[in-house]
């Protein structure tokens, strides 16, 4: 049994050959299961060269035709020899599965599908094309959105964190922040573990520095109120978004992060008034590429580094962080929270001190300061009819859990839902 | 066995239909019959004038696949149940199908008209 997979216009096309019977069946289904990104709504089987199959054969076409369908899409076969073609007969599945003599025949229906779909979430909502993507825009709170935050980011990328910098957060309160923290029973408890941590929808999701480099993911069962996460530094949302964008980007290869917040930022000119250079976003999409770091140790004050420099310092980078620069997780789901703030832009509207609070000095080579965090899920269907918050919540309840990463302003996003927040005010706690 | 039948002189049609019947059997024993992955399967076959058997045997827990219900192979996709499907397949592959239950075995022979 030999397995082939390749996207052609987009489109997952898994070659089979040989014999499908149930022992390769059960080598296929992983595989199929690994190609298949969580925005995939069609799928050809390409059967040329299959000489034989059972009913595990079937299995695997109808769990994906299920799989699929329950997305608006489908799978269709092709190239489909006597064998397969009277086994698929005698189950009833050739009236069910559309069957194609060659494969552009059976890319051209799909893409007829695909098109129809995308026209039809077109004319709802008209779409701009801006740095790569197609933007269109959802109206949602007019009230205006603020950022709080506790601690500074100067201390912590100083190592300069002390007991009295922690303090417990009820996280049932809070809707999206980002951070650095840990989850304990106490100040002396969490102290050596602070890591990067963001928090959605009452869940905290952080990266104990235990040198274990294993994301934990906590959902508080039931609003006790019991459950405190201990923070250095926090960045939440007060609030809700302002509008959401729905985001397709035009290349397979997806839109960078800085190249959506640089789109944002020129489309808010035009259409915004309120955008005074801050914004938070929230993002739940589908990833082509996620490139990331992590903090490897607890920057608390008396590990500071001993030339007194920042742990982001080249001469420091190496021991405090862990950079993963390989493009992992293409087609998976992902939720992201965080900040991006335009240096172009007249800040002084913002207290001067919660800014310099909140901006790492970091400034790509765009002009903009981003800090985002993020959490990769699998196996949570792209629905561009689902808004953004039941999306978040459904990757939270339903998704598999794969990790959380400080993202790096290169993490690719092939498709999404962002939540925008033109933030008006800054508060320091 | 499918060389076994082919030396047997049985016709490439029905080496081919009782091939998907055994294998549906056999996976069926491997994936439902033994608790774990360590268990035997006897396979014999034999021409008996214008009838070819195979018998399929194993300690598994007693299955019967002769009075298992037919799957509904009508509906929509999304309806349609995944199982069952490999006993609908040995009905329509043979033409005699025969169980029984003997010193704690499980025994399906498995017929086809030539």
């Amino acid at each position: 049994m030999e397995i082939a997979t390749e996207r052609m216009d987009g489109v997952l096309v898994i070659g089979l050959k040989g014999r499908l019977d149930g022992y390769a069946a059960t080598q296929a289904a992983p595989e199929i299961e690994r190609s298949l990104r969580d925005d995939d709504r069609s799928v050809v089987f390409d059967l040329d060269g299959l000489t034989y199959m059972s009913s595990a054969g079937i299995r695997i076409l109808l769990a994906l035709h299920k799989k699929v369908k329950a997305r608006n899409g489908g799978i269709a076969l092709c190239n489909v020899g006597e064998y397969p073609r009277n086994v698929l007969s005698m189950a009833g599945f050739d009236r069910i599965l559309p069957i194609f003599s060659s494969r552009d025949d059976a890319l051209r229906e799909v893409q007829k599908r695909e098109d129809s779909l995308s026209l039809i979430a077109d004319l709802k909502n008209p779409m701009v094309e801006r740095g790569g993507a197609r933007f269109g825009f959802e109206t949602a709170s007019r009230a205006p959105a603020s950022l709080r935050v506790k601690g500074s980011l100067a201390t912590l990328l100083h190592a300069r964190i002390r007991e009295e910098d922690l303090s417990a957060e009820r996280l049932s309160g809070i809707t999206y922040s980002l951070g650095l923290g840990a989850l304990g029973g106490g100040v002396e408890d969490t102290m050596p573990f602070l890591g990067e941590m963001m928090t959605l929808h009452g869940s905290m999701i952080w990266l104990p520095t235990d040198g274990h480099d294993t994301p934990d993911f906590f959902v508080p069962a039931g609003d006790t109120g019991a459950v405190r996460a201990y923070t250095a530094f926090n960045l939440s949302l007060e609030g809700a978004f302002n509008e959401v964008a729905v985001v397709e980007a035009t290349g397979e290869d997806g839109i960078s992060l800085d190249a959506l917040y640089r789109a944002i930022f020129a489309l808010a000119k035009e259409r915004r008034k309120e955008c005074r250079g801050v914004l938070a976003t929230a993002i739940w999409g589908v990833v082509a590429g996620v490139q990331s770091t992590g903090i490897k140790r607890s920057p608390i004050a008396q590990d500071a580094p001993a030339n007194g420099g920042s742990i982001l310092d080249p001469e420091n980078y190496d021991e405090w962080m862990d950079v993963c620069t390989e493009m992992k997780y293409d087609g998976y789901s992902i939720v992201t929270f965080g900040i991006g703030i335009d240096l172009s832009a007249d800040l002084s509207g913002y207290d001067p001190a919660a800014l310099e609070a909140i901006d790492a000095g970091h400034a790509g080579p765009s002009g903009l300061s981003l800090h985002n965090h993020g959490v990769v899920f699998r196996g949570v269907p792209w629905d561009a009819e689902t808004d953004l918050v039941r999306g978040i919540e459904r990757c939270l309840a339903e998704g598999e859990f794969v990790d959380m990463r400080h993202l790096l302003d290169t993490t690719r996003i092939r498709r999404a839902k962002v939540g925008i927040a033109y933030i008006s005010a800054i508060k320091q706690d | 066995m499918t060389e076994t039948l082919e030396r047997l002189g049985v016709p490439g049609e029905a080496v081919q239909a009782l091939e998907l019947a055994v294998d549906e059997a056999v996976t069926n024993i491997i994936l439902h019959g033994y608790p774990s992955s360590n268990g035997r399967i006897w396979i014999s076959c034999g021409v008996e004038g214008r009838m070819v058997r195979v018998r399929i045997e194993d300690e598994g827990v007693p299955f019967d696949p002769t009075v298992a219900p037919e799957p509904d192979l009508e509906g929509d996709a999304d309806e349609r149940p995944i199982g069952g499907l490999g006993i609908h397949l040995i009905r329509r592959m043979t033409d005699e199908l025969r169980y029984e239950r003997r010193d704690g075995r499980n025994i399906l022979v498995l017929g086809k008209c030539l």
